[in-house]
C-alpha cells in the first residue's frame, strides 16, 4: 500500500506562516482538510500538488519524491481556481491536458468520453469553456484531475461556488473517487466531509490541532457543547466568556449554542457534539 | 534426504503468510510510471498544435511585411533595403514567441500546467525549440535575400541579422524573469519597438559597412551565453512556484 508521506512540511510568506512544520502519513482513503479561508488548506494541498516548493521538509508518495515524473504520473490535481486558454471547448481542454499528463491521443480520446459522461458533461463536450457555469466548470476540473486516473486525487475547494443541488451531486461523486485512491479534498464546508471523509484535519493558523474519524473529533469534544435560553444581558456575558456556535433571538430571549468544558449558566444543557461545533470551536 | 519434521509443516501452516493483497493494484501502479507512450517526436507535434495560431500568423506576416519593404526598397535603388527591413523585423518575433511563453499566466493555466506529469521545464523547452525553429525558418529566407539583393559580406549580413534577434531574445527572456502576465507583454512590446529601430538606425549608418567583424562576432558570442543563462533560469523559474500570493 503505497502511502503520501509529507515529512516536517513547512511554508512561510514574508513574516505569515501558511503551514507550520506539519507531517502526514496517509494511505488509501478520503481525507477532508477543513479550515477557514487563510487557514493554510491551499498552500499545504499547492505543497502536496507540487506546484509550490516547502521552505522545508519532504514529500514523498513511495518512494517517489514529489519534484519526480512518477509522483506526478500519480498525482491528479484541482486548483481552487483555473482558467482556459480562449477557444477551448471541454474536449479541446482535456485533450490538452491528456496530452500534459502524457496520455497518447487514442486512449485519451476514449478516456475523455467516459469521464464527460461520468461528471455529466457529455452534451457540453464541444461547447467553449467560457460559456460554462461555475458548477460545470468544477466538474470538468474534477474531470481533468482523472485523466490519468491518479492514485493521489488532490481536490482544492471542489464545491466552492456550487448551489446545494450541485454540491451533493459532486459530493457523491467525489464519495465514489475514493475507492484504492488517497483522496484529499479541502473545504471551509463542513456537510462536504462530515459524511464521506475516512479522516478529518481540522487545520488552523497552519497547523492541524484535531484529526481523526468524526466519530474520534466529536469525542474530543463530548459534554463541552451547551445550549440555553437566556436574556440579552446574561446572553452578552456569555458571549465575551465562551465560544458560541449558534445565536438566535426567540420571543425576547436569546438562544445560544456554545462550547464551555464546565456548565455555563444554570438553565444551560448539554447536548451531543456535531463536527460544524469542533471546526467553530477551533477556528 | 532429511524427512521434514511434523511440528515444522505444523507451524508453517498455522502461520502461513498471508496472501498479498493490493497485488494487481500495486502492479498497475507501477505501469502508470512507466516511460510515456508517445515518441519525443509525437510530443512535439501534440505542443506545436496548441501553439496559438496566431503565434505563427503573426510571426509570418512579420516576415512578409519586412519582405514587401525591402523590395519597394529594392526598386527605389537601395540595395541594402532589405537587410534593414529584415533587421528591423527580427524583434518581433521574439515578441510574439514571448506572447506564447506567458500564455499559461495569461489565461490562468499555470497551476494545472504545472501539476502534469510532464513539467513546466519541460513544456517550456518544447515550445522554445518549436518557436525559435519556426523564426529559424523566416531566419534563412531573410539571410539568403539580404545576401543575393545586398552588397555586403553573408558573414556580416549574419550578424547584422542574429544580433538584433539575440538582443531581443536577450532583454525579453530578462523581462520575463523579473515582471509576469501581461505587464511582462507590454514591458517585450517596448523592448521590441526600441530595438527594432536601433537595428534600423545602426545598419543604416555609413560605418557599419567596414565595422570590424570581430566585434560583431564577440558581441554575437556574449548574447547567446546570456540567452542561454536566461533560458536555463526561466526554466527554474517554471519548475514551481517560489513565491505566490498567500492564498
Amino acid at each position: 500500500m503505497t502511502k503520501l508521506i509529507a515529512d516536517r512540511i513547512a511554508k512561510q510568506y514574508q513574516n505569515k506562516i501558511a503551514v507550520d512544520t506539519l507531517s502526514l502519513s496517509l494511505g488509501p482513503g478520503l481525507y477532508g482538510l477543513l479550515g477557514a479561508n487563510g487557514a493554510g488548506k491551499t498552500t499545504l494541498l499547492r505543497m502536496l500538488a507540487g506546484v509550490l516548493q516547502p521552505d522545508r521538509g519532504e514529500i514523498f508518495l513511495g518512494k517517489d519524491p514529489v519534484q519526480s515524473e512518477r509522483y506526478r504520473a500519480h498525482m491528479g490535481y484541482l486548483p481552487q481556481e483555473f482558467g482556459c486558454y480562449p477557444g477551448f471547448t471541454a474536449r479541446d481542454f482535456l485533450l490538452y491536458l491528456a496530452l500534459l499528463k502524457g496520455l497518447s491521443k487514442s486512449s485519451a480520446q476514449e478516456k475523455i468520453r467516459k469521464l464527460l459522461d461520468t461528471v455529466g458533461l457529455s452534451e457540453a463536450a464541444d461547447k467553449k469553456v467560457k460559456t460554462f457555469s461555475g458548477g460545470m466548470k468544477r466538474r470538468l476540473g474534477i474531470a481533468q484531475a482523472l485523466l490519468n486516473d491518479p492514485y493521489l486525487l488532490i481536490l482544492d475547494e471542489p464545491t466552492a461556488g456550487l448551489d446545494p443541488k450541485e454540491r451533493v451531486r459532486f459530493r457523491n461523486l467525489i464519495s465514489q473517487l475514493k475507492a484504492g485512491r488517497i483522496l484529499i479534498l479541502s473545504t471551509h464546508i463542513v456537510s462536504d466531509v462530515e459524511y464521506i471523509a475516512d479522516k478529518i484535519f481540522l487545520m488552523q493558523k497552519g497547523q492541524i490541532p484535531r484529526e481523526g474519524s468524526v466519530q474520534e473529533i466529536l469525542q474530543s469534544m463530548d459534554s463541552s457543547v451547551w445550549e440555553c435560553r437566556t436574556d440579552p444581558a446574561q446572553a452578552e456575558l456569555l458571549k465575551a466568556r465562551y465560544p458560541i456556535v449558534n445565536i438566535r433571538e426567540e420571543a425576547g430571549q436569546v438562544f445560544l449554542r456554545l462550547c464551555a468544558r464546565e456548565q455555563p449558566c444554570r438553565d444551560a444543557v448539554r447536548v451531543k457534539p456535531t463536527l460544524e461545533d469542533v471546526y467553530l470551536y477551533d477556528s | 534426504m532429511r524427512k521434514k519434521e511434523p511440528w515444522k509443516a505444523e507451524l508453517a501452516n498455522a502461520f502461513a503468510c498471508p496472501k498479498p493483497a493490493g497485488k494487481q493494484a500495486f502492479l498497475e501502479n507501477l505501469k502508470q510510471g512507466e516511460a510515456p507512450p508517445e515518441s519525443p517526436a509525437q510530443w512535439m507535434l501534440g505542443q506545436a498544435a496548441y501553439i496559438q495560431k496566431s503565434t505563427w500568423i503573426l510571426s509570418a506576416a512579420a516576415f512578409l511585411a519586412a519582405w514587401a519593404a525591402g523590395a519597394v526598397c529594392r526598386q527605389q535603388g537601395n540595395a541594402q533595403g532589405l537587410l534593414w527591413s529584415f533587421a528591423a523585423m527580427v524583434p518581433f518575433l521574439i515578441l510574439f514567441a514571448a506572447g506564447e511563453l506567458v500564455k499559461a499566466d495569461l489565461y490562468g493555466m499555470r497551476e494545472l500546467e504545472r501539476s502534469a506529469r510532464f513539467s513546466s521545464e519541460k513544456i517550456l523547452s518544447t515550445k522554445l525549440v518549436l518557436l525559435g525553429s519556426f523564426d529559424g525558418v523566416l531566419f534563412l529566407p531573410a539571410f539568403f535575400l539580404s545576401v543575393l539583393w545586398g552588397s555586403w559580406s553573408a558573414l556580416r549580413i549574419f550578424f547584422l541579422l542574429f544580433l538584433p534577434y539575440m538582443t531581443a531574445a536577450f532583454v525579453c527572456l530578462g523581462i520575463l524573469l523579473l515582471v509576469s502576465g501581461q505587464t511582462a507583454l507590454w514591458y517585450c512590446l517596448a523592448a521590441s519597438i526600441g530595438i527594432s529601430c536601433s537595428s534600423f538606425a545602426v545598419i543604416r549608418s555609413t560605418w557599419m559597412e567596414h565595422f570590424p567583424l570581430y566585434w560583431l562576432f564577440l558581441a554575437a558570442g556574449l548574447l547567446l551565453a546570456g540567452v542561454a543563462a536566461e533560458i536555463s533560469r526561466l526554466k527554474r523559474k517554471e519548475g514551481i512556484i517560489h513565491d505566490e500570493a498567500y492564498c
